[in-house]
């Protein structure tokens, strides 16, 4: 692994920062949308024709216009460089005589990047946390992905300090990056263990234990409505363009 | 009055071409310099405007269509240098995605409806409400310069359609590209033009134009008022549900038919360059998607055509700010 891959993946983490750091007030039920997202997900997975998948992503189109352009470009990064990853992998099908599965793979990709990212921008993390609370969803599982999701930052981001001070230090041509990278990895092990220990007596300190408790209350407004109708619409239209297909 | 591929010959596409670089590069630099950034975004919202007004067709006696086009209600409500560039952005999303207007023919189109209209239209609407002072005045303004506009595009695409033959044919006299001459496309294209055409742009401009100033005051002309009041985007959404109104029109726009069809026209041969002209498969040919029912599919095209005018011109606010900041 040379340094240039760890610095890559320390800005990755560290874009990845501003994400955690959104609070957004979503309009609609947090856990609304995710069942929404998630019912929208399964639809077009088990869709056989291109056609529901692509009103799904004229739909999800509609709703990205209606958002900020910072929050556009946002979405639209991560769903073209999804897009473009998914036809990368099923290009060979072109040649094998499948020539189909290209489109099919980029579009249902592009749609499940995209909604997933559109609800990124929309609840926030803390947001997806608190509807994942609400969805009754294990709080160990919470836990472990909150915490793994903000060390992959903070880790990230010192092992990206420690490779660009070697790179630094560096002196004439001799090949340092194979032998000093383990050394690396292992910094930012023991790092990460100092920083886990800290982090439970933080927790110690904050007087939690684990068990995530959501105090906001929040009641049935005409937005989560209107996702439930839009709910409705699309397992209708899905039933139908299925239908249709035959 | 979009223009097919090889309807104009090669020489005529590019020679309209070259008339707009100009006018799109003094279009951007005067929408830099006079629209607000925050009002960027308005731009998308007048070519999603413009998009789906030439989604609806309307019928004529004899079997021909044709639609509004909104560059005056551009034009009135941003100005017809960010109408130029919005009717433009608009043309170029037809003729990539849904095979509406050709590639070649673009410049010509864009010659026709984002440049001619919006600006003989606005002209003659600033005019009017020169002399007609009041809200009255303001709206028969508009009315008057959209029907004015329209109608100018349409002389316009008719002249062009018309010198074909007289410049280009073959060695047996045949029309190599658009086979009627002057005096069949300057009638045929005025008479609907200043009847049907023109009146469902004066409806269309009007009835928009009226509804905006009443629920978005501040998009009228001014500074403030960047974002995209609950009532546009309530207009647009009933637009795109609306939009398969369009088929009922059944045939074809004078000008817009395909190889198959224009022997049966009148002309009695199918011209040389059009056989063996510039062929581009679009990906929604007339917004159509192939395989389910042709009203979802017309809805479909309206709400990707929307959507993405809007998120273009919302990404291309940013530019300047990224800029700025730099």
């Amino acid at each position: 692994m040379s340094t240039k891959l760890l610095k890559r993946i320390g800005k990755l983490f560290s874009d990845d920062l501003r994400y955690q750091n959104r609070k957004k007030e979503g309009k609609a039920a947090g856990s609304l949308v995710l069942l929404s997202a998630f019912l929208c997900i399964v639809l077009c997975s088990l869709s056989t024709n291109p056609w529901f998948v692509s009103c799904i992503l004229t739909a999800l189109l509609l709703r990205l216009a209606l958002m900020p352009p910072e929050e556009i470009a946002g979405v639209m990064k991560a769903t073209l460089a999804g897009a473009a990853l998914a036809a990368l992998i099923t290009l060979p099908a072109v040649f094998t005589g499948s020539p189909r599965t290209l489109g099919t793979v980029t579009m249902k990709t592009a749609e499940s990047v995209m909604l997933l990212a559109i609800v990124s921008e929309q609840l926030g993390w803390k947001g997806m946390t608190s509807a994942a609370v609400s969805l009754h969803l294990p709080d160990l599982f919470l836990l472990t992905l909150n915490t793994a999701v903000r060390y992959l930052h903070l880790l990230g981001r010192f092992a990206a300090r420690i490779s660009e001070a070697v790179s630094l230090r560096q002196v004439g041509e001799k090949n340092w990056k194979t032998s000093g990278t383990g050394g690396i990895i292992g910094t930012t092990f023991l790092k990460a263990q100092r920083m886990a220990d800290r982090n439970a007596e933080a927790m110690a300190c904050r007087c939690f234990d684990g068990t995530y408790r959501t105090l906001a209350r929040h009641s049935f407004t005409w937005h989560d409505a209107a996702l439930l109708a839009a709910d409705a619409l699309a397992v209708v239209l899905f039933v139908y363009l299925q239908a249709i297909a035959v | 009055m979009h223009i097919p591929d090889n309807y104009l010959s090669p020489q005529t596409c590019a020679i309209m071409t070259a008339a707009m670089v100009p006018a799109w590069i003094i279009s951007v630099r005067k929408v830099k310099e006079e629209l607000p950034k925050e009002k960027l975004p308005m731009l998308g919202v007048g070519a999603a405007f413009s998009f789906l007004g030439m989604m609806f067709n309307v019928p004529m006696p004899g079997g021909t269509t044709g639609h509004a086009v909104g560059g005056t209600l551009i034009a009135s409500l941003l100005g017809p240098y960010a109408a130029c560039i919005s009717v433009s952005v608009a043309l170029l999303l037809q003729a990539l995605l849904f095979g509406d207007g050709g590639i070649l023919a673009f410049g010509a189109n864009c010659f026709n409806m984002a440049f001619v209209l919006p600006f003989v239209g606005r002209a003659v609407a600033v005019a009017l409400q020169k002399r007609i002072r009041g809200r009255n005045g303001e709206l028969i303004g508009v009315a008057a310069g959209s029907y004015a506009g329209i109608n100018a595009a349409a002389l316009c695409a008719a002249i062009e359609f018309g010198i074909q033959p007289m410049l280009f044919t073959d060695a047996a006299g045949n029309a190599l590209y658009c086979p009627y001459g002057l005096e069949i496309s300057v009638p045929a294209m005025m008479a609907g033009h200043l009847t049907v055409f023109g009146l469902a742009e004066v409806v269309f401009t009007t009835a928009v134009y009226a509804f905006v100033r009443k629920v978005s005051p501040l998009s009228v002309r001014e500074a403030d008022g960047a974002g995209t009041s609950a009532g546009l985007k309530v207009l647009i959404a009933v637009l795109i549900v609306a939009t398969p109104l369009g088929l009922l029109a059944e045939g074809t726009a004078w000008g817009e038919w395909g190889t198959e069809e224009i022997a049966q026209t009148g002309a009695g041969y199918t011209p040389s360059g059009m056989l063996s002209g510039f062929d581009f498969r679009s990906i929604l040919p007339d917004y159509e998607v192939p395989g389910i029912p042709a009203a979802l599919g017309y809805i479909l095209s309206a709400a990707i055509g929307v959507a993405l005018l809007i998120i273009i011109f919302k990404l291309f606010s940013r530019i300047p700010k990224r800029k700025r900041q730099a």
